[in-house]
């Protein structure tokens, strides 16, 4: 047996698992791969890696049924969920069951390395937990909300990824009146490394507000937990279901 | 089942009904002018009876029998009298025009006799009507028979010629038959008058009804009928011309209004079902598609990479990369359209809504120095809506004025809402008015498709057709008018209490 691989993908379209090989390659990991659920969790049981990249939409299997075997055998490394835009609902759902986080297809060069090097961080770094608070709702470990009284929601980054984003060089913010989505795309952040990082919204709803002295430092997002954008939610009562406390 | 015409069918009610009225009256009025005629006769037929009794009285009592016998003979003679004779109390025959019958008896079942020896004893006094009989003579015409009592009276038995007894009442009896042969002519003559008008009478009404039956129904029902098949093969703009103003053109008008609902219902259900498809058509293109996407974008953007040190290459790499992100937004907001967020309705006033929408965009109204003009009827009823939805439809309308204004630095923005009654039901109006570069009427019959869009790469072609989306969830209609140059005005109609829209 060989050094071990970094990364095991489980993807049935054959492209978009050269492509990821390719593309890891550039920093250096190595990438295993299975094109069905079965040999990919065959490959889990007996061999050690330090992620897992797993296609929501399997030939054989779902992406729940991946992430539910894997907490059953107490596999507890990060997981990414591959998904297409059709199913946010099915990404928010998985976030929900504790994946570290997914991307969406097609994606890019600096998206795949962005989050891959955040769930490698993850492994580096012990990262406290966000404390918790009675109005503040989690989309996984990965994105709050904070809902007000008169209905508006402030979104802000948890701890996860404030600590394993890196170097924040730029924030794009979403426009005032844009509507984002559950799910969707929210934030994107550019690092020093090149790499972008999008952050989800975690809830639906029209965009009134973004937070002025962030937009300028960047940086103060690491230490301070700030709110990022304000939101006014448009299914606030169906979305809520699928964030935690 | 005998399939029968209305026409027809009024044709028989009416005729019969006719045909029964006119037998009615015309037997009455013959029953009552043949009984005018005879007791007409009789009256005429006593005069007569009492003028020979009074000329004869003389020689009765002289008993000149040959002047009785002259007399009875000459007035028997004339035209219409058959016979007069008299007969004494035992019936014998005395005197007769028919000189045959004299010294005959009769019996006093005849039916001269008969009225007053019906019962045991004879009636000594009768009424005119009594004393008249009809019967039908041997020549087969009918005859009026007449008797007239000749009473015993003092000169009868006090003369020496011959001894009447004094308690004698009547000393016999003087009878006339006079033939009813003209009256029955004329009578004859007046019944087959009667049926001549009645069959042209029928005849008429018959021909008057078929007519105006056919002007008035046959013909417009026609062309209904006609009109429904026109229809039923699918040419929906065909009108029918009746303009008469009975129910039959309240039909035809009816109809009308009905095809063109027809129409309009046609329209919006092509609509919805074009966006209903496209909707599902998007989401499985989109998840099919996207697996080559990433193989296009990742090995681009590897290639990219890669070719850092090679400029010509490069160049050439970006625009497949930027090019693949494009088509990734594409994709992205197709899906967006396509993804269905129910709607969530409660009361809200629409006032609020369009206030807020314009803080939202307070920036960038500022940025491109549009003035808002807001008219606002503070008597605007709640209507029952999607708060958030609603929002989105205002953001998007007046994101669209802002970019139709651009960097024109007189832009004017006008909002004003009001309630309007339309069709007996409630609705919230909105008008929403820039003075920014309008539109021509090409674009305008394209702009609620989704992916047409006349913002270029700016926009994504689906910001009016999720408005549309929303409207139609809402039971609201939206309206747009525009001219080139002159500026937009869309037009939203929501029915107040959520009442579904009949327009």
């Amino acid at each position: 047996m060989g050094k071990p691989y970094d990364i095991l993908i489980i993807d049935d379209e054959e492209v978009v698992v050269n492509a990821t090989i390719k593309i890891m390659s550039l920093e250096g990991f190595t990438v295993d791969s299975a094109l069905d659920a079965k040999t990919g969790l065959e490959k889990l049981a007996t061999q050690q890696y330090r992620l897992l990249l797993t296609d929501l939409m399997l030939p054989d299997m779902s992406g729940y049924e991946v992430i539910t075997y894997m907490k059953a055998k107490g596999i507890q490394i990060p997981i990414i969920l591959i998904t297409g835009y059709a199913t946010l609902d099915n990404a928010v759902k998985a976030m929900k069951m504790g994946i570290f986080d997914f991307i969406p297809k097609p994606f890019e060069i600096e998206e795949l390395l962005g989050v891959t090097l955040r769930a490698w961080r993850v492994q580096a770094d012990d990262i406290p937990a966000d404390p918790p608070c009675p109005s503040r709702r989690y989309l996984g470990k990965h994105a709050w909300v904070d809902i007000d009284s008169d209905g508006r929601a402030h979104i802000g980054a948890a701890a996860l990824f404030r600590k394993t984003v890196g170097t924040i060089n730029h924030i794009h913010f979403p426009a005032r009146g844009q509507e984002v989505k559950q799910g969707g795309q929210c934030l994107k952040f550019q690092t020093d490394d090149t790499y972008q990082h999008t952050l989800w919204s975690p809830l639906s709803g029209i965009v009134i507000e973004t937070n002025h002295t962030i937009q300028q430092h960047p940086t103060r997002l690491k230490d301070e937990n700030p709110w990022l954008v304000q939101l006014l939610p448009s299914n606030m009562d169906a979305e809520i279901k699928h964030l935690t406390l | 089942m005998l399939k029968l015409r209305i026409s027809y069918k009024i044709i028989i009610g009416v005729g019969f009904i006719t045909s029964v009225a006119i037998i009615v009256f015309s037997y009455l009025i013959l029953r009552s002018q043949c009984q005018g005629m005879v007791s007409q006769l009789r009256l005429s037929g006593y005069q007569l009876s009492e003028t020979i009794k009074s000329s004869t009285r003389h020689d009765m009592l002289t008993a000149d029998q040959e002047n009785v016998h002259r007399t009875i003979d000459q007035i028997g003679m004339q035209k219409g009298i058959n016979k007069v004779r008299i007969f004494n109390k035992i019936g014998m025959i005395m005197y007769s025009s028919d000189k045959d019958e004299i010294n005959t008896m009769v019996d006093k079942n005849a039916e001269a006799c008969y009225v007053c020896h019906a019962a045991d004893q004879p009636l000594e006094k009768l009424s005119i009507p009594e004393r008249t009989r009809i019967f039908k003579g041997n020549d087969g015409h009918r005859s009026l028979g007449i008797i007239n009592p000749i009473y015993n009276e003092p000169s009868c038995w006090q003369g020496d010629c011959h001894a009447h007894p004094k308690d004698q009442k009547v000393l016999g009896v003087l009878d006339i038959t006079l033939s009813l042969e003209d009256t029955d002519r004329l009578i004859a003559l007046n019944r087959k008058r009667m049926v001549i008008f009645g069959i042209v009478v029928l005849t008429l009404v018959s021909v008057i009804l078929w007519r105006l039956v056919q002007k008035l129904v046959g013909e417009p029902v026609k062309m209904l009928v006609e009109a429904t098949k026109v229809i039923a093969s699918g040419n929906l703009n065909h009108k029918i011309k009746i303009n008469s103003r009975d129910e039959l053109g309240d039909l035809a008008q009816a109809f009308n209004v009905m095809t063109e609902k027809l129409v309009e219902a046609q329209h919006q259900v092509y609509q919805q079902d074009k966006l209903a498809s496209l909707g599902r058509l998007a989401a499985g293109v989109a998840h099919e598609i996207n697996n080559p996407l990433t193989g296009i974008l990742t090995y681009s953007s590897f290639l990219l990479k890669r070719s850092e040190h090679y400029p010509e290459i490069k160049d050439d790499l970006d625009v497949i990369v930027r090019e693949t992100k494009r088509c990734r937004d594409i994709v992205k907001g197709l899906l967006d359209f396509a993804r269905q967020v129910p709607s969530k309705k409660s009361h809200l006033n629409i006032n609020d809504v369009i206030c807020h929408s314009l803080d939202l965009l307070e920036n960038q109204l500022l940025l491109h120095h549009i003035h808002v003009e807001k008219e606002l009827s503070p008597t605007v009823p709640d209507i029952i809506a999607d708060a958030n939805q609603m929002e989105q439809v205002f953001i998007n309308l007046i994101v669209n004025a802002a970019d139709a204004i651009g960097e024109q630095k007189n832009g004017v923005l006008r909002i004003k809402s009001e309630a309007q009654m339309i069709n007996f039901r409630n609705y919230v109006k909105i008008d929403l008015s820039d003075n920014g570069c309008g539109m021509s009427e090409d674009q305008l019959s394209k702009i609620f498709e989704p992916f047409y869009t006349t913002k270029g790469q700016k926009g994504t072609g689906l910001g009016l057709a999720v408005v549309w989306g929303i409207m139609e969830k809402h039971g609201g209609k939206i309206k747009v008018e525009s001219q080139p140059g002159q500026g937009t005005t869309f037009t939203l109609l929501f029915p107040v209490d959520g009442e579904q829209s009949s327009l």
